[in-house]
């Protein structure tokens, strides 16, 4: 069971999380005499967690820092064009380049409609369906995480 | 100027588009990754008139230094297709060191009387090094192929017979550095070390082996490293890169942070001051 242990500094893994949301990292993992922490982002709101040496653990969920997630509903929508990885978000090919779709933009299947960057990679994302742009639900160069709603096409 | 691959890759089965002057060889690649071809093809030029960097930047090829890129296809994801950026790296570093075996580096402090090597070193995620100064980047893009595959671009940009000035870091040039090879010469190398290399990496399979290797060559491991992200600047020291290729830096704190993305900067840049 979940005993409470007095070693668990939770001021601690607040300023972790906060350092998370500030830096856009995923995940923080600390170890401090025999304490080991690991603060990860998840697609939804924020968990931390802390572990013990032993097996009893405590898990509980501190404030997400992020800014406010996209809306859950979204990523059950027919037309969602999720994010396939974590990384950064982008409309245009370059910063001086034309977005690739606006709203209301017809599009093909595999058109390319955003990149996202990850290890200094690009990746093109393609239109999953032939179909109209409906909504963009990223701004050009947001984190995005991995399964994030980007795009509504339909 | 005429490219050739080397003997290991033509028999591997590359083919070769070769360039005296293109307007970048990234998007010579992207166009014959959407005009259907199968992979395995390398476009080169030894001049680009539009080079291009990450985000948009410029990357100067001006007459005589390399421009190279490999495409390739895969039915692996984007992020494990991301790291043939360290495939890409090694293949770089075998390259030059096959033909700078040896290069001797006038020591400025007394003289010149030094014969010590030029030293190669791979800097996280896709930069190569010469005694610290870059002379080599790397830039991959990913686009989906028909077949429900992912097409890799590895653009490779090798500055041979000249280093752009006027950058916020130090570069450098092959013949700076008191070689003498052509661009030719050193894209038949990087050729035939790709094969190698990508043979290692086997669709991710052998990432743990690459990842030793690139360790190996890697600058800056064990010394301060600064990130600045889309959120500000994380300051360390660079610990390792994961199994993922994820850059781990120890914060001073104690915590180990792995990161993804950002501008990375060692030494004395790290230690000096909030403005990255």
């Amino acid at each position: 069971m979940a005993a409470k242990s007095p070693e668990i500094d939770h001021d601690l893994i607040r300023d972790l999380a906060r350092l998370l949301g500030e830096t856009n990292l995923t995940e923080i993992e600390i170890e401090q005499e025999g304490l080991r922490v690991r603060v990860a982002r998840s697609p939804a709101p924020i968990q931390a967690a802390a572990y013990t040496p032993a097996p009893a653990a405590e898990t509980r969920a501190v404030a997400a820092p992020s800014e406010a997630p996209t809306p859950a509903s979204l990523a059950g929508h027919p037309g969602v064009v999720p994010s396939p990885m974590v990384g950064t978000a982008y409309r245009a090919p370059d910063p001086d380049a034309r977005p690739y779709v606006e709203v209301g933009d017809k599009v093909a299947e595999g058109q390319t409609l955003l990149i996202v960057e990850a290890m200094k990679t690009m990746n093109q994302i393609p239109a999953p369906r032939a179909g109209t742009v409906r909504q963009i639900l990223f701004q050009d160069g947001q984190p995005v995480e991995f399964g994030e709603p980007l795009m509504i096409v339909e | 100027m005429a490219f050739h691959l080397g003997p290991d890759a033509r028999a591997a089965g590359f083919r070769l588009d070769s360039h005296d002057t293109v307007g970048s060889t990234n998007a010579e690649a992207l166009a014959a990754a959407a005009a259907g071809d199968p992979g395995r093809l390398w476009v080169a030029a030894a001049e680009q008139t539009a080079g291009v960097g990450r985000r948009g930047r410029k990357w100067h090829t001006p007459a005589g230094n390399l421009a190279a890129t490999v495409f390739t296809v895969t039915d692996v994801t984007p992020t494990k297709a991301a790291t043939l950026g360290f495939v890409a790296g090694l293949a770089l570093d075998q390259a030059l060191h096959s033909v700078a075996p040896a290069l001797p580096v006038a020591m400025a402090m007394d003289g010149g009387e030094g014969d010590r090597c030029v030293r190669f070193a791979l800097k996280w995620p896709n930069d190569v090094l010469a005694d610290g100064a870059k002379i080599a980047g790397i830039l991959l893009q990913t686009v989906p192929v028909p077949g429900d595959r992912l097409g890799v671009i590895v653009g490779m940009g090798v500055n041979v017979v000249t280093a752009p000035s006027g950058l916020d870091r130090a570069a450098t040039s092959l013949r700076e550095l008191g070689c003498a090879v052509s661009a030719e010469a050193l894209f038949a190398e990087l050729t035939d070390a790709w094969v190698g290399f990508e043979r290692l990496w086997d669709d991710g399979r052998g990432l743990g082996v690459v990842r030793e290797l690139w360790l190996e060559r890697a600058s800056g491991v064990g010394e301060a490293v600064a990130v600045r992200g889309e959120h500000g600047v994380i300051r360390g020291v660079f610990e390792t890169i994961d199994p993922e290729g994820r850059l781990v830096i120890r914060a001073p704190d104690g915590a180990l942070l792995h990161v993804t993305a950002g501008e990375v900067h060692f030494g004395i840049a790290a230690t000096a001051g909030p403005a990255v």
